[in-house]
């Protein structure tokens, strides 16, 4: 560390600044572009799968250099099934996530490459790019269908039992990484919602809780009225465990505790009845006892509303106990992914194996705790060969060349590390 | 702390009774307090040298507020304790002055307990050179012997607290406090806010140096596996007061209490094939300033029992060595003896109450008194029972002179 300057020259820092100017001006221009669903419309791997995050890279030109922080990530979410994604801070875990928002802190954060293919389902639209509406149907006499008329011999059109209007909808994959930012509105909030990390900080203070969830149904729900919206938010306030329901509405933010405001966080996001909810650490900042409440809300919420979640923590423990499938993220790549059973019973790579030591638990004792050595190396400038080299007690002389691909242990089980390259033929061979 | 068996060999270090802070939130008129926040209310506890009392609850249980006022860092704390043979809540500041090198603390969190504008090397001697532990010939060395102690590379003198990531820093918080060679170390939440694998890195430094100095940790977190790793002894707050204490062997394989019970049922243990049978708390922590009747913990618990509603349960050996303040372990007899206490309680209360509205009315606090005719005249205090003395006198007076004509009285404020 001694030997290396901690320092960037004048000149290096005026370069820096001329290249991240010159790539932000690039990435904007295309996020604010004008273009057909057909440019950003793809199709899915697997039909199973409701989200692909496909060698995505996220960078931020900050003014020391580029941060990669999210580094070539592939991995998928199926369709009803929670994914727990862990990770130490500063892994990428969280700017994955926003990745899939299109929340990266803009101008700085830009996805530079790569694609998020997400199943969604849109307005349908006629030629001048309008909405088509559904009308009400009548059977006549002859059985044939014909439109229901009103009194002034107008087409009804449908509602949905919210009383909103019923618009045709079409089932469409799109690639949210080439989206521009229009479009999105449509996606984010209605198809995807996410529960942000600390409920303290992500409501807003100056607004009633009832405002601040009536604003997203009056955004995302179709010609429903103020009434109709109050009384839809309160149904979720009521989902969501909320004991006086209509006397949170009325409240500020600062009158509910952490636990209320996470559940009030919880309501805001199953609002529009998304398919996918990221929740992003939802219970770092809660005691163990309201995690614990909030985490069992969480799994009987899924079971109702028939959606996935994606879970960002860096507790082993959340994610043993709610998730599917894991995905473990070492500075920008994923090292290992596979079903909850594989990554707890069979961890392979050496990280995964250290966090699982270094964490103690109530269950068991243990003299003393395993310590991975060394520190995550500098986002800045990676090395090019295994991130977790310098750190690794098992690397060999195959870990000097380059960064590892991945190896497929088994059908579900996916890890990228050198030492288990022969394990896939030993697998075939049994 | 302990029966008599085995552990006696261990020379006592600190011992802390009845200890309690209250915060005062609201005031009345005349700026006495009035309202309180009883953020410790009533702990006692004992630590033997070399050993570990971990502290576990929630937040807002005021764990925190308990380990900062054993280093005196608040005023107006209640209660004794007595640290090798002298209450030092009893000294003059000066007097503890002397002793306060050694009790020290790491504060929770690396990134706001460090100035940003010492050096490391500045921050870690500063308060060695205040207390004379050094000269100015040996500072350096000094420093350096104690950043080499915690891990810290010698380089690392000249720089500033912004250029090292949060697991270095608390290396530099600990390198700190342990400079002035202290006996007691209050932790104070030291690894919540590092990731899993600095956290390990840091707990075993603290593990490794108690064994070679010798030190006694008062290790405070809501981390229930961090505190069995790390701790001899485990107590559990629950709203200012101390619900369950005991061994670690004790508090873990035995637990007595319901909030204990439901608060190592709800850690998630990472292993997907463990089903926990899990006992789930209903609502949030009530208000310190407005704490439950009787027994804290009732609103929540499972196993609520009338008599918890109404008295508060005694903090006692339930088994030795191990404490616990649950109704559930009374015997007939404690259970009579409580309720016995508190009618006796209440009847005292009660007859203060009325001794209370007998004794003349509060020197500031007016009154509005009926004329039977006429106005309403407001008279405060003293000057009310003066005039109404003296009216007394006065009706007595003619009252023997068979009433024969009404008194002429200039005030005639009081009304028999």
């Amino acid at each position: 560390m001694a030997d290396k300057k901690h320092y960037i020259s004048r000149s290096e820092s005026r370069a820096i600044a001329k290249e991240n100017s010159r790539a932000i001006r690039h990435f904007e221009k295309l996020k604010k572009r004008k273009c057909k669903p057909e440019e950003y419309t793809t199709v899915m791997q697997d039909d199973h799968n409701i989200v692909e995050f496909d060698d995505l890279h996220t960078y931020f030109f900050s003014d020391a250099g580029t941060v990669k922080a999210v580094n070539g990530v592939s991995f998928s979410i199926p369709e009803g099934s929670t994914v727990g994604v862990v990770g130490e801070s500063g892994c990428g875990k969280s700017v994955t996530s926003l990745s899939l928002m299109q929340l990266v802190q803009a101008p700085s954060g830009q996805i530079v490459s790569g694609s998020i293919r997400f199943k969604a389902s849109l307005f349908k639209r006629d030629a001048r790019g309008r909405k088509i509406p559904v009308y009400e149907t009548v059977t006549d006499a002859d059985g044939k269908e014909q439109f229901k008329l009103d009194a002034k011999g107008r087409k009804i059109i449908k509602k949905n039992e919210l009383g909103g209007n019923v618009y045709e909808m079409e089932d469409r994959v799109v690639d949210i990484a080439k989206m521009p930012v229009d479009a999105m509105r449509s996606i984010r909030g209605r198809e995807i919602a996410m529960i942000f990390q600390e409920p303290m900080t992500s409501l807003n203070p100056v607004f009633t809780i009832g405002n601040q969830l009536d604003e997203v149904g009056l955004l995302h729900i179709q010609g429903i009225s103020k009434a109709q919206v109050k009384a839809h938010s309160i149904d979720m306030l009521k989902l969501v465990g909320i004991a006086d329901p209509e006397g949170v509405y009325k409240k500020y933010p600062h009158e509910l505790s952490g636990g209320m405001r996470q559940r009030v966080m919880i309501a805001i996001a199953l609002l529009c009845n998304p398919k996918l909810i990221i929740a992003d650490e939802p219970t770092t900042a809660l005691d163990v006892t309201i995690q614990a409440q909030i985490l069992d809300l969480l799994r009987e919420i899924k079971g109702k509303i028939n959606g996935s979640i994606m879970l960002i923590t860096h507790d082993l423990g959340v994610v043993a106990e709610m998730a599917d499938y894991v995905v473990v993220m070492y500075a920008g790549k994923v090292i290992e992914m596979g079903t909850a059973e594989d990554i707890f019973d069979r961890p392979l790579h050496p990280y995964t194996i250290g966090l699982q030591k270094s964490k103690p638990t109530v269950n068991e004792d243990v003299e003393k705790l395993y310590c991975i050595p060394g520190f995550v190396p500098n986002p800045i400038d990676m090395p090019n060969y295994c991130y977790f080299r310098d750190r690794c007690e098992k690397c060999i002389e195959k870990c000097a060349g380059e960064y590892p691909g991945y190896i497929q242990v088994t059908p579900t089980h996916k890890v990228a590390c050198y030492l288990y390259e022969n394990a896939k033929e030993d697998g075939d061979a049994k | 702390m302990r029966n008599n068996d085995g552990h006696e060999a261990h020379e006592l270090l600190l011992e802390v009774k009845d200890l309690k802070k209250y915060f005062v939130v609201g005031r009345d008129f005349f700026g006495r307090p009035e309202k309180f926040l009883k953020a410790v209310d009533g702990v006692s506890f004992k630590i033997a040298k070399g050993k570990t009392l971990g502290i576990v609850g929630e937040s807002g249980c005021g764990k925190s507020t308990m380990g900062r006022s054993l280093l005196r860092l608040y005023d107006g704390v209640q209660g004794e304790m007595w640290f090798k043979g002298q209450d030092i809540n009893k000294l003059s500041n000066r007097e503890f002055d002397k002793i306060r090198p050694s009790l020290q603390m790491i504060f929770q969190d690396p990134y706001a307990s460090l100035s940003p504008r010492l050096t490391v090397g500045e921050i870690i001697g500063e308060s060695a050179r205040q207390h004379g532990l050094v000269d100015k010939a040996h500072f350096h060395e000094y420093v350096l012997h104690i950043m080499d102690m915690c891990g810290l590379q010698p380089h690392y003198f000249e720089r500033y607290p912004h250029e090292f990531s949060g697991g270095q820093r608390q290396r530099i918080c600990i390198a700190r406090a342990l400079a002035l060679k202290p006996e007691l170390v209050v932790c104070d939440e030291p690894v919540s806010a590092l990731d899993v694998s600095i956290q390990a890195q840091v707990i075993n430094m603290l593990i490794d140096l108690r064994q070679s100095l010798g030190l006694t940790y008062v290790f405070i977190s809501h981390d229930l596996s961090v505190v069995k790793h790390i701790s001899d002894d485990v107590g559990v707050m629950y709203l200012g007061n101390l619900v369950e204490y005991g061994s670690k062997e004790d508090i873990f394989r035995e637990t007595l209490h319901p909030y204990t019970k439901a608060l190592f049922s709800a850690v998630p243990v990472p292993n997907p094939h463990v089903k926990m049978n899990r006992i789930m708390l209903k609502g949030d922590i009530p208000s310190p300033v407005n704490p439950p009747k009787g027994c804290k913990f009732h609103t929540r618990c499972d196993h609520c029992m009338d008599i918890c509603r109404e008295i508060a349960p005694e903090y006692r050996e339930v088994k030795p060595g191990h404490f616990c303040a649950c109704h559930l372990y009374n015997s007939e007899e404690d259970t009579k003896r409580l309720i016995a206490k508190d009618e006796e309680e209440k009847r005292l209360a009660e007859e203060k109450r009325l001794a209370d509205a007998q004794k003349p009315l509060n020197k500031f606090k007016a009154t509005v008194v009926d004329k039977p005719v006429g106005k309403v005249k407001e008279v405060v205090g003293d000057t009310y029972n003066k005039i109404k003395e003296k009216v007394k006198s006065v009706v007595d007076k003619k009252s023997k002179d068979e009433h024969k004509t009404e008194p002429e009285q200039k005030d005639n404020g009081g009304q028999e």
